[in-house]
């Protein structure tokens, strides 16, 4: 839809064109993102020396978010440094101040992502999506501390393990 | 935020009078407004501490940001698994002085909510002070920091549009004017949607980076979400000869702007190139879930000596 050049007797389709048009810009802008949301990308590691025991904070990653904001994807890749089967998974929490699991903040959902390597290479998991209209909406509340957990189910390390969260959030009057 | 829509529904041989012309201006500047009203947008940034020990130099207890836009910090939190021989740690350059003591390898926790205002173009460099009792390497430890942004006021009047536009009782419904304030509210609605409008930065980090860099340490994943990668600055501590190389490239693998190459200046010195400029955007289109799309951050490097901190800052808008 575009503006049409109004001229002599208007036409009321060509005015009502108009203001469509108008809300039209301004309406998808509000909805489904352009600069009425701005994106945004956090991204965790955890060390090499990740196994299967691991339990020194190594394995952790603590944020406290800032604003409220919507999960749009969770993406995992893992380096190893040889043949050995092993899966490596991160899981999305929350912790109080304390650092103990509140689930509740994650609507009690198991939000995970994992990556199974079984060469020297780079292997990149499934990427866990949120986008859908009818599917799984996980939300992040401001001032919440989130906890990303690195898990592996072997007692052989790996290279490098790495994952992002991709975010949406609406822009805000204040 | 409340959803524009038109509040009139221009009927075929309906009398066009003024006031339903005026009652659907006065709807479309509201929602405009309400539109343009919406300009901070919150984001983080982690900088990374682990694996410091003792004989780290004051420099590679450092991290320096220069965001091409003006923003806040509007709040911090050190996180710390500690170390043996560790008692405090302490980071400056964020609102407050984040202080750590009886740091043991339980997590603990420092966090300010206080504010700090910075221009655009300034640096802001975060420094971690350790106090130990002997040989230590510090477990995971790790700065986040919280940022507000403001894309500042793009107010109404800047186009053209002083006053809602409206027809007096009586005044003939003229094409012309119609379609001066239909163009006025093009450009507004236009420009609002262009304008540099959110702000966010990734700081990628390598330490005791060999002189071969593993295929593993060398790439961060920008999966393709709708952002624009603004800017992006390159840091490099080693002595002279060992060089680092950041190059970002699109999904097609071509460069995205100019690789930029930071030569070594020394053990005790830090070298950066900042404000490179990049601009493309990775658009909402291409899907974030297929890895084939990612745009990457490579670090590649020359010289035989070890780079005890290279690091690069990416900065996006949008």
């Amino acid at each position: 839809m575009s503006l049409v050049t109004l001229a002599g007797v208007i036409a009321n389709t060509d005015l009502q064109n108009n203001f469509e048009d108008k809300i039209g810009v301004i309406n998808p802008d509000s909805e489904a993102g352009g600069s009425q949301k701005t994106y945004y990308q956090i991204d965790f590691e955890t060390i090499s020396t990740l196994i299967n025991t691991t339990s020194d904070g190594t394995q952790l990653f603590d944020i406290t978010v800032p604003d409220d904001m919507e999960l749009l994807m969770m993406a995992l890749q893992a380096w190893s440094p040889d043949a050995t089967s092993r899966t490596i998974t991160v899981t999305l929490g929350a912790v109080d101040s304390t650092g103990t699991s509140v689930p509740s903040y994650v609507l009690n959902q198991t939000v995970q992502c994992g990556v199974h390597v079984t060469a020297a290479a780079e292997f990149l998991a499934v990427r866990q999506d949120f986008r859908s209209s009818t599917g799984t909406k996980i939300f992040l509340v401001k001032g919440i501390t989130y906890r990303l957990t690195f898990s592996s189910d072997s007692g052989t390390t790996i290279n490098r393990a790495y994952g992002c969260l991709l975010f949406q959030q609406k822009r805000r009057t204040v | 935020m409340t959803l524009a829509w038109c509040p009139i529904q221009f009927k075929n041989a309906t009398p066009l009078s003024p006031s339903k012309i005026n009652s659907a201006w006065q709807k479309l500047a509201e929602d405009m407004v309400d539109f343009l009203k919406h300009r901070f947008t919150y984001s983080t940034f982690t900088v990374e501490f682990t694996g410091i020990t003792d004989t780290s130099t004051s420099n590679e207890k450092t991290c320096t940001v220069k965001p091409p836009f003006s923003w806040e910090m509007i709040g911090a939190e050190l996180i710390s698994y500690g170390a043996a021989n560790v008692s405090a740690l302490s980071v400056t350059g964020t609102p407050a002085t984040l202080s750590l003591t009886t740091i043991t390898g339980t997590r603990v926790v420092a966090s300010t909510n206080l504010r700090k205002a910075s221009a655009a173009s300034v640096e802001t460099t975060f420094t971690l002070s350790v106090t130990s009792g002997g040989a230590y390497t510090l477990g995971k430890t790790y700065l986040n920091v919280q940022v507000k942004q403001d894309r500042g006021s793009v107010s109404f009047s800047t186009y053209g549009m002083n006053n809602t536009p409206s027809f007096s009782s009586g005044e003939l419904v003229t094409a012309a004017k119609m379609n001066t304030a239909f163009t006025n509210y093009q450009t507004a609605s236009t420009a609002s949607a262009l304008a540099s409008n959110g702000f966010s930065m990734q700081i990628y980090m390598r330490r005791n980076v060999a002189a071969a860099i593993p295929a593993y340490l060398q790439v961060l994943r920008l999966p393709a979400i709708k952002r624009t990668l603004h800017s992006f600055d390159v840091v490099n501590l080693a002595a002279a000869t060992n060089n680092l190389t950041a190059t970002i490239t699109n999904q097609a693998g071509a460069t995205v702007g100019s690789a930029v190459t930071v030569n070594g200046a020394g053990v005790n010195t830090i070298a950066k190139t900042q404000g490179t400029t990049l601009g493309p955007t990775q658009q909402s289109g291409t899907d974030p879930t297929n890895s084939a799309n990612d745009f990457k951050l490579t670090l590649t490097r020359a010289g035989a000596g070890t780079i005890q901190m290279g690091y690069v800052v990416i900065y996006f808008t949008g």
